[in-house]
């Protein structure tokens, strides 16, 4: 199961070389979004999109907020 | 819609996958640094740390944490009960960083105000007067 992360956690990820990826639409990420964060939209979160993440290093998601 | 994120990963077989639900929303609000279109680079140059004092604390707590305070502070509209200017306060300010001039100001609601505060209104004239139009930055914001 997914662990949730507070701000902390993801900052000390960060540190630790965790991937950051925004699963908003990529307008969105256009818009702003978390410096060194990536985008991958939800809709498009597959196997194939996926298949350029690295398996060894953590991944933290975001959106907004937890709507 | 980062949980469902979360969710997809780990049925995709990754299997350190954690999921920031505060989000972009928190992020931003702390001054954390942000990337894209429309950031407002000045707003990372803010420090999200300066002290205030909670719903419960006496007026005295917030006065002690003020005179602490190792930032100048505005109250335009702020004077004492007798109309004098308030120790510690001043109405306005004027600075230059690589060629920008920066007015600030800040102006007081007069609900919840304590009896020996007056809150003036409107806000004197002077105050805007002397904050000049926006130039361009010339140079990284951060780097003052």
């Amino acid at each position: 199961m997914p662990r949730s992360a507070s701000r902390a956690d993801v900052q000390r990820l960060l540190q630790e070389g965790a991937q950051l990826l925004e699963v908003l639409p990529t307008a969105d990420y256009e818009q702003g979004h978390l410096a060194l964060a990536e985008s991958l939209p939800l809709k498009e979160l597959d196997e194939q999109s996926a298949s350029r993440l690295d398996r060894t290093r953590p991944i933290i998601v975001y959106c907004n907020d937890t709507v | 819609m980062s949980p469902r994120a979360a969710s997809r990963l780990e049925s995709l077989g990754f299997e350190d996958v954690w999921d920031y639900t505060a989000g972009k929303a928190e992020w931003s609000a702390f001054g954390l640094p942000m990337a894209g279109r429309q950031v407002a680079v000045v707003a990372d140059a803010m420090r999200p740390d300066v002290p205030s004092c909670g719903l419960l604390e006496p007026v005295s707590v917030a006065l002690e944490r003020m005179a602490e305070a190792k930032f100048p502070l505005y109250g335009a509209n702020l004077r004492d009960a007798g109309g004098a200017p308030i120790a510690g306060f001043k109405d306005r300010a004027l600075l230059e960083a690589g060629g920008v001039r920066i007015g600030r100001a800040s102006c007081s609601a007069a609900y919840g105000a304590p009896r020996w505060v007056t809150i003036l209104t409107p806000l004197p004239a002077a105050s805007w007067n002397q904050v000049p139009a926006p130039t361009a930055p010339t140079s990284p914001w951060k780097s003052w």
